[in-house]
């Protein structure tokens, strides 16, 4: 069985008197594109503002690469390599697409805030290192052609696209993906799951959130879904559709099935 | 009143303009940058550059210069001025870096919110006047005469003096370094991102409170060095020195758009030459007065500042 590189135990996220998550165990392992699914509100965007760190857990354990990160800075855990996209795009609007990529390439830098205004030999390569690498990523999500533009003035599409090389970026073992295809059309879509497997391929696991099931369906190596902050089912994707409660719970809604 | 002036005396009063637009110019881009990442006016930032002052003067004061001294020759007024300007960039960027720590970063942590944050910068503001005038004695302090201010050469009626070439000079190239830096290093994409989306550039690794404090690094050197340049230009300083110069660079910052780099240096420009045309026809008694109106209809009627939505790209 491969390397598991994130682990999620027994996870759960109370806000006051409200449980967002309770008990909830995930994994992502090394090489596979992991789904995680369930109706609005079911708590999957909490699942990636824990594990970033952006909220500490009520209870439970998170394990990066086997390294718990509960409690490390949230700054620390991405450059420990877990990275996200979000459901809403935030980008740097104002900086060309070439430097939001730049941003995340800056963390993993030797030279400190400091000492990279000083022209050192340090500085002068991990610039250039910072500067090769956002051209690449640009490359490699078929971009491109954008960099030089402000990221705000990028259209919809591309602008999701950069994201995913920002997150690239920070060369995750782990990159979780809030609702990459909202707002695509069928096309796009396609696209898009390719663009996820080519990821994988190229050596990052994906923990991926998404509501567009055909999608979901065609690309996991194993979905997971989520229910009022509970894990009702995981297994492949063939399992998790024939599954009762995952029927009843999600799929049987016609609102939710888009 | 007498207009006439503007037209006989056009040339002097544009160099001196730009020359006081300068200095105005080094010390709002540190109001702008902390406002950039902070969303916060650093009312203490005008003390910071009053320290700067002092510590020019006390860099001259500890070279055993009195005041009745012959001007420098320009090799040796390089060198002791570049160890004043230098010290006293050192002494207000780790004064704003320390008080960066002592009065917002705790404030920050606990998720303050920002009204904390201003009282919090009045109260280091009074604090370091009080202190310069209880450790200066309240007096005014002369600063010697390191150069000869004779005309070098003459444009028009503007009369051109070596401490006006080495403030233009000295403040252009420090503007092109900040922003060289901004643009291109990564301290400089972490100003820029931390000033766009805090919360996200944290998730892509930055660390914010370090960008945070560098910033107020920045800012406290431009202003510790503007402070050099100044005593150069006016020669003389006191403990209160900090307020009109700080209302006047705030005033800049806001006037070209606070939190855009390139809208505080355009700002102190147009306001050292606005102040300077003002005077000369209003009388120079009046200079603060139009700088305080100027102030209120720039916050009345175009908060965004003059440059508003063209220059918002170029903001930090």
């Amino acid at each position: 069985m491969s390397k598991k590189l994130l682990e999620i135990r027994n996870l759960t996220m109370k806000f006051g008197g409200v449980v967002a998550l309770s008990e909830v165990n995930l994994h992502v392992s090394e090489g596979e594109i992991a789904a995680l699914i369930g109706p609005n509100g079911a708590g999957k965007t909490t699942v990636f503002n824990v594990a970033t760190g952006y909220y500490t857990p009520t209870a439970g354990e998170i394990l990066l690469d086997n390294e718990s990160v509960v409690g490390v800075k949230t700054y620390k855990i991405a450059r420990k390599g877990l990275a996200r996209t979000f459901q809403n795009v935030r980008l740097f609007g104002d900086m060309t697409a070439l430097e939001n990529v730049m941003t995340g390439a800056d963390s993993k830098n030797k030279v400190g805030l400091l000492g990279s205004m000083f022209g050192t030999s340090t500085s002068k390569k991990d610039e250039e290192r910072s500067h090769k690498k956002a051209a690449e990523l640009l490359n490699f999500m078929g971009i491109s052609h954008r960099a030089g533009q402000l990221a705000k003035n990028l259209p919809y599409g591309d602008q999701r696209r950069l994201e995913i090389a920002r997150a690239l970026a920070l060369e995750p073992k782990v990159l979780l993906l809030d609702e990459p295809a909202a707002g695509f059309n069928p096309q796009e879509k396609v696209e898009l799951g390719n663009l996820i497997k080519k990821i994988r391929d190229a050596g990052f696991a994906v923990l991926l959130i998404e509501h567009d099931m055909s999608l979901v369906m065609k690309i996991s190596d194993r979905v997971s879904v989520l229910d009022f902050g509970q894990k009702i089912a995981e297994g492949t994707p063939s399992e998790v559709q024939k599954d009762q409660k995952v029927i009843d719970a999600y799929l049987g809604v016609a609102d939710h099935a888009s | 009143m007498d207009f006439s002036i503007l037209w006989t005396d056009f040339a002097s009063l544009l160099l001196d303009g730009i020359v006081v637009g300068a200095i105005y110019a080094l010390v709002s881009l540190g109001y702008t940058l902390v406002y950039g990442v902070l969303r916060l006016i650093n009312f203490a930032h005008s003390e910071i550059f009053m320290l700067g002052t002092f510590a020019t003067l006390g860099v001259t004061m500890l070279l055993g210069f009195t005041g009745f001294e012959e001007p420098l020759g320009i090799l040796a007024f390089l060198g002791v001025f570049l160890l004043a300007a230098t010290v006293a960039g050192v002494a207000s960027g780790s004064a704003a870096m320390l008080l960066e720590v002592v009065a917002y970063r705790r404030l920050r942590r606990n998720n303050a919110n920002r009204l904390s944050s201003l009282i919090s910068a009045i109260g280091a503001s009074l604090f370091l006047v009080e202190f310069f005038r209880i450790i200066t004695d309240s007096k005014d302090w002369d600063f010697p005469r390191l150069l000869d201010k004779n005309s070098l050469f003459q444009v028009g009626t503007a009369y051109v003096t070596a401490d006006k070439i080495v403030v233009l000079v000295g403040a252009f190239a420090l503007m092109i370094i900040l922003d060289r830096i901004i643009q291109t290093t990564k301290l400089g994409r972490g100003i820029r991102a931390v000033s766009q989306d805090e919360r996200t550039s944290i998730l892509m690794g930055v660390d914010v409170d370090r960008v945070i404090a560098f910033t107020f690094l920045i800012g406290g050197v431009l202003a510790g060095v503007g402070s050099a340049f100044y005593m150069l230009f006016y020669e003389a300083t006191k403990f209160n020195v900090g307020f009109l110069l700080g209302i006047s660079a705030f005033t800049a910052a806001v006037l070209g758009g606070i939190g855009n780099i390139r809208g505080a240096l355009a700002g102190s420009f147009v306001l050292g030459l606005i102040q300077q045309f003002s005077s000369a026809v209003l009388g120079y008694n009046w200079r603060d007065v139009v700088t305080f109106i100027i102030l209120v209809l720039v916050l009345l009627f175009k908060p965004t500042g003059l440059f508003g939505e063209a220059l918002q790209r170029a903001r930090v």
